[in-house]
């Protein structure tokens, strides 16, 4: 038992390190590009990997090395903020719904049922269109679309915990539900937020990526592992270089945040298997 | 249930024409040289002027009876438009589920059995590769290894399994990972169980065991999934369509909102939620003939 | 790099020379852009053009070879002095695919219906013009009568939206018949399966091809498959695979590839209309600023373009209008040369001062130009590369990409400091499309609204004289280049490529594929 959790711990740890450097690379990306990740020079465009250009260049000739590295942020970033957009939303409605119940629960429950019809790749096609392209409604788009998944969860987890004595006890001495909910039920339903959050990210950036192909990611020139993913698609035959990267940087990612999760989801609550159908 | 939450998903529909940017009568114009008369023409007869209540029914009694309206674009009936569409991607869901089922269970099984070994990580490594790769990029590279270097399968089109195989593969291969994990966990807590141990003892073989116990066990979860994923199993379909060029329900939903569409919109939307809803019914009662002990589970807690 | 005159011969001859076409056989065409409708009065969409040619015949017919407009299903015309009213006979003998005879009551039929109030709102109306009405004189003659002068309305009646259709067939089919419309031409439309493809049949009774085509009777090819397959990699594959005997617009980045593939063959040709062009806003800050539109202009590399973007398969634009386009002069190379310290100089001169940032500022304002481009409209892969051209003399070009139906929506209102347009067009009457004042409610992407250009522009509709009219459209390009309002990049070309055994593949005059001549030799 001990080694097997020793040993699943060693892919959790090599997950956490790769998810590390990821996050690092994103927090100082302006200091360690080499080259200008945006400036265009024709001159050297389509260059296949050489020592000037580890990962070559990309059809206008910037530096591919350089848009991964700069890519990292925003790739992060859109993932950290749909996550925190669907985490907001989930954690007070699941919460309004699981403490308050009655017709709040039923009315919220029933909202959620709705949303869970539309599916999540369209819905988010339309919040963009709504919206307009960019970042931040890429952002929201991606995280509206899971709010339903959250607000589950959070929902199931609260009417469990409620029925624990202590919280039964807080509720007889006549605590506010608000002060229930916050100070009792909340920090006991925080471990599987975290696990479904790390799933979450590694989603969002895929649909982050899926929203690129369809024309409707961020705005160009910044780098964005989708974006530039999506870009390169049509060198595939010419410059296999431009797409892999970036692609081969989504996975590393996912991957990573996926061991991560799993590792987590061990140890912080072994019920939550069931979370694997994010 | 099940009837709330379609009113709640029609009213949604029905307000989508009114939140969306833009309006539809310069939409359906754009590009002609049109003059205000013609403008005001084709508001009379959309009838937007009148209040959203009367809207809103009108569109509800004509849903009812499958009346979504003409395409702005095409002119057609939106309800032939989707049925043109909708046999090509049921067929491409249907076939990328029954592939993420066979190699979901193959890995989940395979990773369970050897578990702890470096088969058991190489397989979840392996899932967890195919959930990874954003679908386009899958897509374009399987029809570069399978189509141009080896020449094995046709990229596009539709008509028979053998142009079927690569986009439902693209499909399967991402949500395969799911499942894999699902059947993987839900055999192991079946291992670690007391009545395998008896089994054992009754002298059945491993493998025997293995098979009838555990992926009975991996049934339900599994099956719940399907339900739950059948709407992201739609959405994937959206791009992978795209790649491999075939014709279908998200191919139609790109075109839609792009053109702005509206009464497209409206119709792909509203079927692919009614979708949602008639398969997740279909597996709430696919849970009693499968184990009869849990009638009464909640699919929503599942 | 290529030069014109190559690429000019490349478009001219029939390319058959490569064995011997033999009847019957099915052919798979690999497209581009999908379908909005097939009805020839309803489209909006190139793409719908291109397949329309292949199953209607027009009235008159442009010779890509040299330009000139030849008899169609029309035998010979009259064009009145005032160029308001156009007397054609009609060629006798012709059938609709259904068995309707052509004449001048389908003439009639057909440019009225492009006229109902609903019934018509795309391009049709606008090739159209001012018609007022038409009068069946005899059975084989029919009169086109025009508001104002309509001088471009010979060139016009090639264009395939106006095409006659079988009134029999409106009438019978009502709405459907935008899945399945009837024309004279050599192929006949057996299904449209949206999304998907269309499925064109040989018309075996068609005994009425131009002059310019390259044999007579019916088509050689029994059935053509016009299948949609827009991502570029999926084309290339289908085309290497053999899976698609013919693909069209080809990645540039994999022609050079496909040209060592022993298998395929490329071919190219330049469209008449007008090139890929950037169109500065001239009614918004700051691009209503001469002095910006004139340093943008100088500050893009258009060779660069080519040679990125295009990978040397086109070269930069010189003016408004494409080469092949009657009364094209390359003014744009002698008044704009890339010149990026003439940018920055006009800029200085200007008040514009670089800020901080590199970007420059002038009362306080940043140098932003907003560059709204239209999803899939060809402008994506040159958008960043202008926008870092831009930047180097202290221009913030920004992005944004936006569906084309809000891209037009954005024009109409003028929130774009770009905007981007090109056409297939044979006539340099497309200027007024993009620069008249009547066109500020459709098109017109730089919101121009100029007296001087109007007049130029009405005279030249209004002058009969081929002569005296490309003169008067040479003067508008000029003034047009010279005021900024667009920005011409490169000139468009149409690269297809085809199998070893296809035989006969030709371009028209704006390079939409003619497949009436085509066969295959195995």
């Amino acid at each position: 038992m001990l080694s097997r959790l020793l040993r699943r711990r060693k892919a959790a740890l090599v997950g956490a390190v790769v998810l590390a450097v990821i996050g690092l690379t994103a927090l100082f990306a302006p200091a360690l590009v080499p080259y200008d990740p945006i400036q265009v020079k024709p001159a050297e465009a389509l260059s296949p990997p050489t020592l000037r250009h580890p990962f070559g260049t990309d059809q206008y000739g910037r530096d591919i090395l350089s848009r991964a590295i700069m890519g990292a942020r925003l790739s992060l970033l859109t993932g950290l903020g749909a996550v925190a957009v669907a985490l907001a939303a989930g954690v007070v409605l699941g919460l309004s719904c699981g403490v308050i119940g009655g017709w709040t629960d039923l009315l919220v429950m029933r909202l959620i049922d709705i949303m869970m019809a539309f599916p999540g790749t369209l819905m988010a096609l339309v919040v963009v269109a709504v919206l307009g392209q960019g970042t931040v409604n890429v952002m929201l788009a991606v995280g509206v679309s899971l709010i339903p998944t959250f607000v589950r969860l959070v929902r199931g987890d609260v009417l469990s915990v409620r029925e624990n004595v202590y919280v039964e006890a807080a509720r007889a001495l006549g605590c506010w539900p608000t002060r229930v909910a916050v100070q009792h039920v909340l920090p006991n339903v925080v471990a599987p937020i975290i696990v479904l959050s790390t799933v979450a990210i590694a989603w969002s950036i895929i649909l982050g990526a899926s929203l690129s192909f369809l024309g409707l990611g961020p705005r160009p020139p910044i780098p964005e592992w989708g974006i530039d993913l999506s870009n390169g698609r049509s060198y595939l035959l010419r410059a296999w270089w431009i797409s892999s990267v970036p692609g081969f940087c989504i996975m590393l990612t996912v991957v990573a945040v996926n061991l991560v999760g799993d590792a987590l989801r061990d140890e912080l609550d072994p019920r939550l298997r069931s979370l694997a159908n994010l | 249930m099940s009837v709330p939450v379609v009113v709640g998903v029609s009213v949604v529909v029905f307000s989508i024409i009114h939140v969306l940017p833009g309006d539809p009568v310069l939409a359906i114009l754009s590009g002609a040289n049109a003059t205000p008369e013609q403008e005001r023409e084709l508001r009379a007869q959309l009838r937007l002027d009148d209040p959203l209540v009367v809207q809103y029914v009108r569109f509800l009694g004509r849903a009812v009876v499958g009346d979504f309206g003409r395409s702005i674009f095409t002119r057609r009936p939106v309800i032939e438009e989707i049925g043109d569409q909708l046999p090509s991607t049921l067929e491409l869901a249907g076939t990328a589920i029954v592939i993420a089922v066979c190699i979901g269970v193959a890995l989940g099984l395979l990773a369970a059995v050897r578990h702890d070994t470096w088969i058991d990580r190489a397989a979840m490594l392996v899932a967890l590769g195919g959930v990874s790769m954003p679908s386009f990029w899958l897509g374009l590279l399987l029809i570069l290894i399978f189509s141009l270097q080896l020449g094995w399968l046709p990229a596009t089109g539709q008509g028979g399994l053998s142009r079927l195989i690569l986009p439902a593969a693209t499909i399967g291969l991402n949500y395969s990972a799911v499942i894999a994990r699902l059947v993987r966990s839900s055999v192991l807590e079946v291992l670690q169980n007391n009545y395998i141990s008896t089994a054992r003892a009754k002298g059945l073989s491993e493998w025997g065991v293995t098979l009838k116990h555990a992926l009975g066990n991996a049934l339900i979860p599994v099956t719940t999934i399907i339900g739950v994923q059948l709407g992201n199993l739609l959405a994937g379909t959206i791009i992978v369509e795209t790649v491999f060029s075939r014709r279908g329900m998200g191919r139609l939903a790109v075109t839609a909102v792009l053109d702005k569409d509206y009464p497209l919109i409206q119709g792909v939307v509203l079927v692919s939620a009614l979708g949602y809803v008639l398969t997740n019914l279909l597996v709430d009662v696919s849970y009693s003939a499968l184990d009869p002990r849990i009638r009464h589970r909640d699919v929503a807690e599942a | 790099m290529r030069t014109i005159a190559a690429i000019v011969l490349l478009l001219v001859a029939p390319l058959a020379a490569h064995g011997q076409a033999k009847p019957g056989g099915k052919i798979v065409f690999a497209a581009r852009q999908d379908i909005d409708t097939l009805d020839p009065h309803i489209t909006n969409r190139a793409a719908t053009r291109k397949i329309l040619i292949q199953f209607m015949d027009t009235l008159t017919v442009i010779n890509p070879k040299d330009g000139k407009i030849g008899p169609g299903l029309a035998e010979s015309w009259e064009v009145a002095r005032d160029g308001k009213s156009y007397t054609f006979k009609l060629r006798k003998n012709v059938k609709f695919h259904d068995g309707t005879p052509f004449d001048g009551a389908a003439v009639k039929s057909t440019f009225d219906r492009i006229q109902e109030p609903l019934g018509a709102p795309g391009v049709a109306r606008a090739f159209l013009g001012p018609y007022d009405g038409a009068d069946v004189v005899d059975a084989h003659t029919v009169r086109i009568r025009f508001k104002q002068p309509y001088a471009p309305f010979l060139r016009m009646a090639a264009l395939s939206p106006l095409a006659p259709i079988s009134p029999t067939a409106v009438q019978k089919m009502g709405q459907d018949f935008s899945r399945r419309p009837v024309g004279t031409g050599p192929f006949m439309v057996r299904e449209w399966v949206p999304k998907s493809h269309v499925t064109l049949v040989r018309n075996p009774d068609y005994a009425w091809p131009p002059a310019s085509a390259a044999h007579r009777g019916p088509a050689y090819l029994e059935e053509v498959t016009w299948r949609f397959v827009p991502e570029a990699t999926t084309r290339t594959a289908v085309l290497q695979t053999g899976e698609a005997n013919i693909a069209e617009d080809l990645s540039y980045a994999d022609v050079a590839a496909l040209e060592r593939n022993s298998d395929v063959r490329i071919l190219r040709g330049v469209p008449a209309g007008t090139p890929w062009t950037i169109f500065p806003n001239v009614q918004r800050f700051p691009t209503n600023d001469l002095a910006v539109r004139r340093a943008l202009h100088h500050a893009i590399n258009k060779d660069a373009v080519v040679r990125v973007v295009f990978h040397g398969q086109s070269q930069a634009a010189g003016s408004l209008i494409q080469p092949p386009t009657p009364g094209y002069v390359p003014v744009a190379k002698e008044l704009f040369p890339y010149d990026p310290g003439r940018a920055r100089k006009i800029l200085d001169d200007a008040g514009w001062k670089p800020g901080t940032d590199g970007i420059r500022v002038k009362d306080g304002k940043r140098l932003e130009i907003l560059w709204i481009f239209g999803t899939n409209n060809g402008y994506e892969e040159m958008a960043p590369l202008v926008q870092g051209m831009a930047r180097e003399v202290g221009i913030d070009v920004q992005l944004r990409e936006q569906p084309r139906v809000q891209m037009y929506e954005a024009w109409r209102k003028g929130e774009h400091g770009i905007g981007e347009l090109n056409w297939w067009f044979p006539d340099p009457s497309i200027l007024t499309t993009n620069f008249h004042t009547s066109r500020l409610q459709a098109f017109n992407p730089p919101r121009l609204s100029d007296p001087e250009v109007d007049k130029l522009l009405d005279q030249a509709a209004a002058t009969v004289d081929e002569g005296p009219r490309m003169e008067l459209y040479r003067k508008a390009q000029r003034v047009l280049l010279e005021m900024g309002a667009g920005i011409p990049l490169v000139d468009q070309v149409t690269v297809v490529g085809v199998r070893k055994d296809v035989s006969g593949y030709a371009f028209n005059v704006v390079t939409f594929p003619v497949l009436y001549d085509v066969g295959l030799t195995r």
